[in-house]
């Protein structure tokens, strides 16, 4: 992944993870909010629900207290004081003290508590009254209490007086009605409900689960409810148990819609998203716009290493700011200034190396014929003073030796001036390996005749394809090699020549040249391809110098490796078609 | 001696004057408020007011000359051949002279003392004439009803000029009216009647004339009959007005009643259970209450009776309309949609008894309460309005 691209996602990562942390944060502080609000809502009603229930439950005892004290309910006292009381006359009694006193439910009772006269079951005469358990005394004040009711049973505040007239007594038991109207009596805010759940009879699907809660816990119990299908209309809901000595009555559940806080969360979860794809486009305008300002520089010292790398060391990057960046470019031009300076002493040293080389080869080269030339003329000259006969033998002799040593520096001449005028190949598909079988051939008598014997060994992969190569220079450059593996084995050895297919260099060919002799050192490694640098007594060291010029010329590239004592293998890599721009592959 | 003469002279008057304000007299109008709503002026309880069938029953349920004088088959016995009454006018003035009355001999002779069978006469012009003592100078269907007396009537003229009936009204207004003197006839629901008497408020009675019942499909009729409690019913919700009864028929038609005794065994319907519909037949406030205590009573029994419509258990009002028991147990079953079982009344009630598809719980009168002016207000045995006598004082309650 390029630098600017992993920067770029870099930005990206960075600005819709900082937008979507903010939104997250937004909602929940929101929801918190929120949450809060609501369950101070939700606890002022149920407060006020209880206050309501207290007002109200004071209010039935005093209706209560007057119904009981009034003249007709007295009367009723008297009669049940009589030995065989009839109370049928009292059958619609207590519809009047009921609608007199404004009361839902009232029922007239015996102190058996059977019912003498019932307001909101007229029918239920002489059955018992059973607001209370069997054998509970009424409480003092009013209390929470089912009223059965024709078709199920009312969840209601009542209470009960007691009127005594001599040694009989009636009970007066009276009540409102808990129901929605009392809930809407409570003036619950706007978006909050108050729903008065009656857990003898059907309870809504939407507040079963949470009934069942309170049911089983018998404390307040919350929970968000669906209140239909459409997605925004859900409730946090508060379940107060409503409940008479263990026993639970009925559910008061106070819902507040969260259908603003829904909303809000969507709007905070839209903006979030909108926020962040802008965020994220402008995060990746502004990291490509930097990336682009700090890659930049980056990429051209990028290019500017690689052209170095290729050998273009004249490669210059701009300097353009005054940053680590810059400091980086004045540094990379640094470098390359100092190489071409150091690749400019170091040519000029190895100039002047090849110039000393080339002059203690000439001097060693032509010192030797010159010694027996100046001793041919020495003796020339002290041949005058002999007899005629003696100088002519001597002159003979003389004038053969001189044209002989003559002839020698002709000679090496001659190969200074062929090493000097290399020609340039003229390429062609050649047969990697039938080149090979020719130089192999050329040498067969001279290797034969050899002494201490040289075997061979040849190894031609028919896999290798031809390559574009002059055959006379690559001819050259082979006979180089094995003339210099035999100089290498005096002693004889194994001479090895071998062919491989390449992958390397777009498909090409391999050449090794292996002997047994003595080996290189790494030294003598490194600098066996310097012209006129040679290990034998009488080489001109310009062997292995012509066999890397002409690997170079041909594109290809050529080293030796060598183990001292082990023997040498010169490896010759030359492409199938020759292209200049070969990336990786430097000439030798 | 002046003095004392001028005092007697006085006293005399005002007896006299007394006297003559408890004479009966004619003129004045009735005003009477009822929660019935008959369809016309042949029914109960107007029936015989306006309309007259050729024979009737009297109070113990006899069959009596009306418009015919007498009846008797013809000598084939195909036919009845009645006798019409002569110096009949009908409502118009002109004379009634049906001229030969004879009919085929396909029902029982009393079925020609039924109301449905009064003599009514169309008109060309589209009007329906009688022969009773009072004509209808107004009728709104289920509203109102005005009566003007017949001058020309064959018995003697009413004392009354008109009467004035608001039908289908309210109790409570009828109660509000009758406080303030705006209705001198209103019904008197049996419940009310102690407090009304308590009050002084004359009550007119008819006899028991209304049979509250159940009328069970299905097999919980057992059960539910050994369940109820009549007595505390009638002691409590009707306040001892009517009787129990475990018969259809009342005693004072039948004399047969107390073959059909009735008793309360809730062990018995525990036995048995079960469960049914239940509903009560019309808006009444009694038959609502008696409703009540018997889903209660069946409750303890461990019958659960649940409210529904088309139920499996009824509870109706059943009007006896004719003072004969045989056309009384049919009209029954006829409001009830009940198939009347074969044979004479007493097979047929105690097939109809046994069978549970009735069970009957109360004979009940119809009452009415009358205000102070009136005078020899009259009901038939089976709540018919007599209103031939009725004459009104100056007196305001």
């Amino acid at each position: 992944m390029r630098f600017r691209t992993r920067l770029l996602l870099i930005f990206a990562l960075t600005t819709s993870g900082v937008v979507a942390l903010v939104t997250g944060a937004v909602s929940v502080l929101t929801r918190r909010a929120f949450d809060r609000i609501d369950n101070d809502r939700r606890a002022a009603l149920l407060a006020q629900f209880q206050q309501r229930l207290a007002d109200q439950g004071e209010e039935v005892a005093r209706r209560v207290e007057r119904v009981a004290a009034s003249r007709e309910i007295l009367r009723i006292a008297i009669d049940a004081s009589q030995r065989s009381p009839d109370f049928s006359t009292y059958f619609g009694e207590a519809q009047a003290q009921a609608e007199a006193a404004s009361l839902d439910y009232l029922d007239i009772l015996r102190d058996n508590r059977t019912i003498i006269s019932s307001a909101h079951w007229p029918a239920r005469f002489n059955y018992a009254n059973d607001w209370l358990a069997a054998g509970e005394t009424p409480p003092a004040g009013a209390f929470l209490t089912r009223v059965p009711r024709r078709d199920g049973a009312d969840l209601a505040l009542v209470a009960f007086r007691t009127v005594k007239a001599g040694d009989a007594a009636i009970l007066v038991a009276g009540g409102k009605r808990v129901d929605e109207a009392f809930l809407e009596s409570l003036g619950a805010a706007p978006g909050i409900h108050a729903i008065l759940v009656n857990v003898d009879a059907p309870v809504d699907t939407r507040l079963k689960d949470l009934v069942s809660r309170v049911e089983s816990s018998h404390h307040t119990e919350n929970a968000v409810v669906p209140w239909s299908s459409a997605p925004l209309d859900r409730y946090a809901v508060a379940a107060m148990p409503l409940e008479r000595a263990g026993h639970l009555l009925g559910v008061l559940a106070v819902a507040t819609s969260l259908a603003e806080e829904l909303a809000l969360e969507r709007w905070i979860l839209w903006v979030g998203v909108i926020a962040g794809v802008s965020g994220i486009i402008l995060g990746v305008l502004t990291g490509w716009w930097v990336t682009e300002r700090v890659t930049r520089p980056v990429e051209e010292l990028a290019r500017g290493a690689r052209a170095v790398a290729s050998g273009d060391w004249e490669t210059h990057v701009a300097e353009t700011s005054r940053d680590e960046i810059g400091e980086l470019a004045r540094a990379f031009n640094r470098m390359t200034e100092q190489l071409i300076e150091q690749r400019e002493r170091a040519i000029q040293a190895e100039r002047v190396a090849a110039w000393r080389e080339l002059a203690r080869r000439l001097a060693h080269e032509l010192k030797n014929p010159l010694f027996p030339l100046q001793i041919t003329v020495e003796n020339l000259r002290r041949a005058r003073e002999q007899t005629p006969g003696e100088f002519d033998e001597v002159f003979r002799e003389s004038t053969d030796m001189l044209l002989g040593e003559l002839g020698k520096l002709r000679a090496i001449i001659g190969r200074f001036s062929d090493f000097a005028k290399m020609p340039q190949p003229e390429l062609q598909q050649v047969d990697a390996n039938a080149c090979v079988a020719e130089v192999m051939r050329l040498f067969d008598a001279q290797i034969r005749e050899h002494q201490p014997p040289i075997t061979t060994e040849l190894d031609l992969d028919k896999s290798a394809p031809r390559v574009s190569a002059d055959p006379e220079q690559l001819g050259r450059a082979l006979r180089n090699l094995v003339l210099n593996a035999m100089d290498a084995m005096p002693q004889g050895g194994r001479l090895s020549v071998r062919t491989r297919a390449l992958d390397s260099l777009g498909g090409g060919a391999r050449i090794e040249v292996s002997d047994t002799g003595q080996g290189l050192t790494a030294e003598e490694c490194s600098r066996l391809f310097t012209p006129y640098y040679t290990t034998k007594q009488h080489g001109t060291g310009l062997g292995l110098a012509i066999v890397q010029s002409v690997v170079s010329d041909h594109k290809g590239r050529i080293w030796v490796e060598s183990t001292l004592t082990e023997g040498a293998t010169f490896i010759i890599e030359l492409p199938a078609n020759q292209k200049p721009e070969c990336s990786g592959m430097g000439p030798a | 001696m002046k003095r004392i003469f001028l005092l007697s002279i006085a006293a005399v008057s005002a007896i006299a004057l007394l006297g003559a304000a408890r004479r009966p007299h004619y003129g004045g109008t009735l005003r009477i408020e009822t929660n019935a709503s008959p369809a016309d002026a042949s029914a109960s309880p107007f029936a015989g007011l306006v309309y007259e069938t050729l024979i009737r029953f009297d109070e113990k349920g006899d069959l009596q000359p009306s418009l015919a004088i007498s009846w008797t088959h013809d000598a084939a016995r195909k036919r009845w051949v009645f006798t019409p009454r002569t110096g009949v006018t009908l409502h118009n003035g002109s004379p009634w002279n049906p001229g030969a009355l004879e009919f085929p001999d396909d029902r029982p002779i009393e079925d020609f003392a039924r109301a449905a069978r009064a003599i009514v006469i169309h008109t060309p012009e589209g009007q329906s004439m009688g022969t009773g003592p009072f004509h209808v100078t107004k009728w709104e269907a289920g509203k109102q009803a005005v009566l003007a007396a017949n001058d020309s009537y064959w018995g003697a003229r009413p004392f009354l000029d008109s009467v004035e009936i608001q039908m289908n009204r309210a109790a409570r207004d009828q109660a509000l009216d009758f406080d303030l003197g705006k209705a001198d006839v209103v019904d008197a629901a049996p419940s009310e009647l102690r407090h009304l008497r308590q009050r002084g408020v004359a009550i007119v009675s008819s006899r028991n004339c209304e049979l509250i019942a159940l009328a069970v499909e299905g097999n919980a009729g057992d059960a539910l009959a050994f369940s109820i409690d009549r007595e505390a019913i009638r002691n409590v919700i009707l306040q001892g007005a009517g009787e129990s009864t475990g018969a259809i028929l009342p005693p004072w038609l039948t004399g047969y009643a107390f073959l059909f005794p009735f008793t309360r065994d809730i062990a018995r319907a525990r036995a048995t259970g079960g469960t049914a519909t239940f509903s009560v037949d019309g808006d009444d406030a009694i038959l609502r209450a008696i409703g009540e205590r018997i889903v209660l009573n069946a409750e303890e029994a461990g019958i659960h009776l649940r409210p529904g419509t088309n139920a499996g258990v009824r509870l109706m009002r059943l009007p006896i309309t004719e003072p004969n028991a045989a056309l009384a147990l049919s009209d029954i079953a006829d409001t009830a949609k009940i198939t009347l079982p074969p044979g004479g009344a007493l097979d047929s009630e105690r097939s109809l008894i046994a069978s549970r598809r009735v069970i009957p719980l109360f004979h009940l009168p119809l009452s009415h309460a009358v205000g102070l002016r009136v005078h020899d207000f009259r009901l038939g045995a089976t709540g018919r309005w007599h209103l031939e006598d009725v004459w009104v004082g100056g007196e305001h309650p």
